[in-house]
C-alpha cells in the first residue's frame, strides 16, 4: 500500500471505509506501523495503545458493516497526554505523574469513543502544557517532522507533529494561550480553539482553568468542524460548560464570504515579525479581499498588555491547580522524607520540571499577601478591558485576522534558556484565550521552507463564521508540505 | 515594584511546597525578576472603575438535583496511591 493513505483527510477515509475499500483494522495497522517506525526520530508520541486500538478497530468494522457509522467511526486519532484516558497511562509529560492510570475517561474521550474513533496513542507535550516548543517534556523534546532541526511548537507539539507526520489522521490538543494554534502553524496543519465552554474540560489535567480549552488538530477545515461536532457537548461535570448554541460547527461551510467584514488589527504586526510571515499574511488578506470580504484596519491597543495579563493569571491558576500533586494520592513519591511536610516538599521538588516550578512560584508570588492587588487583581481588571475591547470590535466586524505567530518554527534549544523570549511566541494567540474567543490557525504560506499560519478570530459563539472563512481560504489556497521523515 | 530577593523566593517556595536546591533558587530569582519587570507596564492602565474578570464565560453555576449517582469505587480511588493498604492511603507522620 502506498503511503498516500497516511495523508488523507477524514472525509476521504470515511468514504473508503464506508465503501469497504479498506477496513478500520487495516487502516489502524497502517498508522500504527508508520507511527512506531518514525517515533524514535521525532518523539511525538509518549505511548502507543496498539492492543486497545486494534480491538476498537474490529468493533468499528462491525459498525461499518451494519451501516451504523458516524463521521469518526474507524478513524485513527492521537490524544494529547494531558487528557485522561481510562486505564491508559496519562502523564502530562511530568515525572510527578509517573505511572498514573486514570480510573475514568475525560468527557471528550467518551464522546470520541461513542463515535467509535480509534485511539492509537498519547502525544508528547510541554510538561503540564506549559511551553511553546514541546522541549519542556520529561520524555524529551519533540522534533518538527517538516525539519528535524526545528521545534514543532507547543505545548500540543506532539499532537501537531503526529498529524503532520502521518502518525494519525487527527489529534486532540489543549490550548491555554495558543497551545493548539501555534504548533498547528509550525507543523503546517489546522488547529482550532473553540469558544470557551463549548468543549468540556472534565478530565483535562487543569493548567489555567479560565483559559484552557480542548480542540482539534486536523488536515482539513471540514474535518476540524466535524471533530468539534463530536467532542463538543454540555457537561454537568464542567461548571463552565455551555449548552451548545448550535448543532453543526460546519453549517456555514460553502457559504460565500462576500460582504463579511474583517478587521485587521495593526498592533498584531508586532516589531520583529519575520518578513516571510508578513508577506504570507498580506497575500492572504489580498486573496480574501478578492473573494469579496471587506477588510478594514482596526486598532486593539490593549492587546499589547495581554501577554502580561496572561503570565499573571495563568501561573496564578496553575499554582492553585497543581497544589493537588503531593506524592500521596498518585504519582511520584520521594524516598527520602521523615515527615509528611518534607515528603510533599521533596516529592514536588523532584517531580516538577523547571518551567513548571517557575510558573508555580510566579503564580504563588502574584497571589501572595502584599502583591495580590498589584498583580493578580490588576491583571483580572485589565482582562475585563481586553474583553470589552474585543466585544466592541465585534459589534462592527464578523472576524479579526492576524498571523498565528510572528515567526516560523525556530531551532531546537534556541529559546529554552530565555523564558521571556519563549513567552513572546504566543503574542498573537494569547488575547483570544483572555477573552474566551474562538480562533483557528490554517497554513497560509511558506517562509524558509517552513509553514506560516493565518489566525482567524471570531466573536464568542462565532465558531461557525471562523470555520466558514477558514474553509473558503483553504479552498482558494492549499498549502501543503510533506514531512522530511 | 521592589526586586525579589533570595529570601522572598525561599518564602514563596515554602508557600508552594517546593523543595528547591541553592542553584534552583538562584535561577528562579533571576527569571522571576526578569519576567515581573516586563509586567510593570500594567500599572499604567487605568482600572479605577473596572470589575475583575474571573473567567470568560457568561454562564452561572447551575445547581444539580441532589440525587445520588455513581462515583469511583474504593479500589479505583486507591489504585494510584504509591503507599497504601487495603482501605487506606498511608502517609508519613504528621507530627515528629
Amino acid at each position: 500500500m502506498s503511503d498516500e493513505i497516511l495523508y488523507k483527510n477524514i472525509s476521504e477515509l470515511r468514504n473508503m471505509l464506508d465503501k469497504e475499500i479498506i477496513s478500520s483494522v487495516e487502516l489502524t495497522q497502517e498508522f500504527l506501523n508508520r507511527s512506531k517506525k518514525i517515533n524514535p526520530e521525532i518523539n511525538s508520541v509518549i505511548s502507543h495503545t496498539e492492543e486497545y486500538a486494534m480491538k476498537s478497530a474490529r468493533e468499528a468494522d462491525m459498525a461499518i458493516k451494519d451501516q451504523k457509522t458516524k463521521f469518526l467511526t474507524g478513524i485513527p486519532v492521537m490524544i494529547k497526554d494531558n487528557i485522561s484516558t481510562k486505564n491508559i497511562e496519562t502523564t502530562a509529560a511530568s515525572k510527578i505523574l509517573n505511572g498514573y492510570i486514570p480510573p475514568y475517561d475525560a468527557t471528550v474521550i467518551k464522546n470520541l469513543l461513542n463515535d467509535k474513533a480509534i485511539i492509537c496513542g498519547k502525544t508528547n507535550l510541554d510538561e503540564f502544557a506549559m511551553g511553546s516548543s514541546t522541549e519542556n517534556s520529561s520524555f524529551g523534546a519533540v522534533k518538527n517532522p517538516l525539519d528535524l532541526s526545528k521545534v514543532p511548537g507547543g505545548s500540543s507539539g506532539g499532537s501537531a507533529a503526529s498529524v503532520a507526520a502521518g502518525q494519525c489522521v487527527f489529534a486532540l490538543g489543549s490550548d491555554t494561550g495558543g497551545s493548539i494554534r501555534q504548533p498547528a502553524s509550525f507543523c503546517g496543519v489546522i488547529g482550532m480553539k473553540p469558544t470557551y465552554g463549548l468543549v468540556s474540560r472534565f478530565g483535562l489535567i487543569a493548567f489555567g482553568s479560565s483559559l484552557d480549552q480542548i480542540g482539534p488538530l486536523s488536515r482539513s477545515v471540514e474535518d476540524c468542524a466535524n471533530i468539534l461536532n463530536s467532542i463538543s457537548s454540555f457537561d454537568q461535570k464542567d461548571l463552565t460548560s455551555l449548552r451548545r448554541p448550535f448543532n453543526n460547527f460546519g453549517e456555514k461551510i460553502g457559504e460565500s464570504i462576500e460582504g463579511l467584514k474583517i478587521g485587521i488589527p495593526k498592533e498584531y504586526l508586532v516589531e520583529g515579525i519575520e518578513s516571510g510571515v508578513r508577506i504570507a499574511y498580506e497575500n492572504s488578506l489580498k486573496e480574501l479581499e478578492k473573494s469579496g470580504a471587506i477588510l478594514e484596519e482596526i486598532s486593539l491597543p490593549l492587546s499589547e498588555y495581554a501577554l502580561a495579563v496572561y503570565y499573571i493569571i495563568a501561573p496564578a491558576e496553575a499554582s492553585s491547580n497543581l497544589s493537588r500533586y503531593d506524592g500521596i494520592k498518585y504519582g511520584k513519591s520521594t524516598d527520602i522524607a521523615k515527615n509528611s511536610i518534607e515528603h510533599t516538599l521533596r516529592s514536588r521538588g523532584e517531580g516538577f520540571g523547571n518551567e513548571v516550578k517557575r510558573r508555580i512560584l510566579l503564580g504563588t508570588y502574584v497571589l501572595s499577601a502584599g502583591y495580590y492587588d498589584a498583580y493578580y487583581l490588576k491583571a483580572q481588571k485589565v482582562r475585563t478591558l481586553i474583553r470589552e475591547e474585543f466585544q466592541k470590535a465585534f459589534n462592527k466586524f464578523d472576524a479579526i485576522i492576524t498571523p498565528t505567530t510572528p515567526n516560523v518554527a525556530f531551532n531546537l534549544d534556541e529559546k529554552i534558556n530565555s523564558p521571556y523570549q519563549m513567552y513572546l511566541n504566543d503574542v498573537c494567540t494569547i488575547p483570544v484565550n483572555i477573552a474566551g474567543l474562538p480562533a483557528i490557525s490554517i497554513p497560509n504560506g511558506i517562509d524558509n521552507n517552513l509553514p506560516t499560519g493565518l489566525h482567524i478570530i471570531g466573536p464568542r459563539m462565532g465558531d461557525q463564521t471562523v470555520i466558514q472563512i477558514a474553509h473558503h481560504y483553504e479552498k482558494i489556497s492549499q498549502w501543503k508540505i510533506k514531512p522530511k521523515i | 515594584m521592589a526586586e525579589i530577593k533570595k529570601e522572598n523566593i525561599k518564602h514563596i517556595a515554602r508557600l508552594s511546597y517546593l523543595h528547591l536546591s541553592e542553584k534552583e533558587l538562584e535561577l528562579m530569582q533571576n527569571d522571576l525578576n526578569d519576567i515581573l519587570d516586563k509586567f510593570q507596564k500594567l500599572s499604567t492602565i487605568d482600572t479605577e472603575n473596572t470589575l475583575p474578570t474571573g473567567h470568560p464565560s457568561d454562564v452561572f453555576s447551575e445547581m444539580r438535583e441532589d440525587k445520588e449517582s455513581e462515583s469511583l469505587s474504593k479500589d479505583e480511588v486507591l489504585q494510584n496511591a504509591p503507599n497504601k493498604n487495603e482501605s487506606f492511603i498511608i502517609v508519613k507522620p504528621v507530627l515528629d
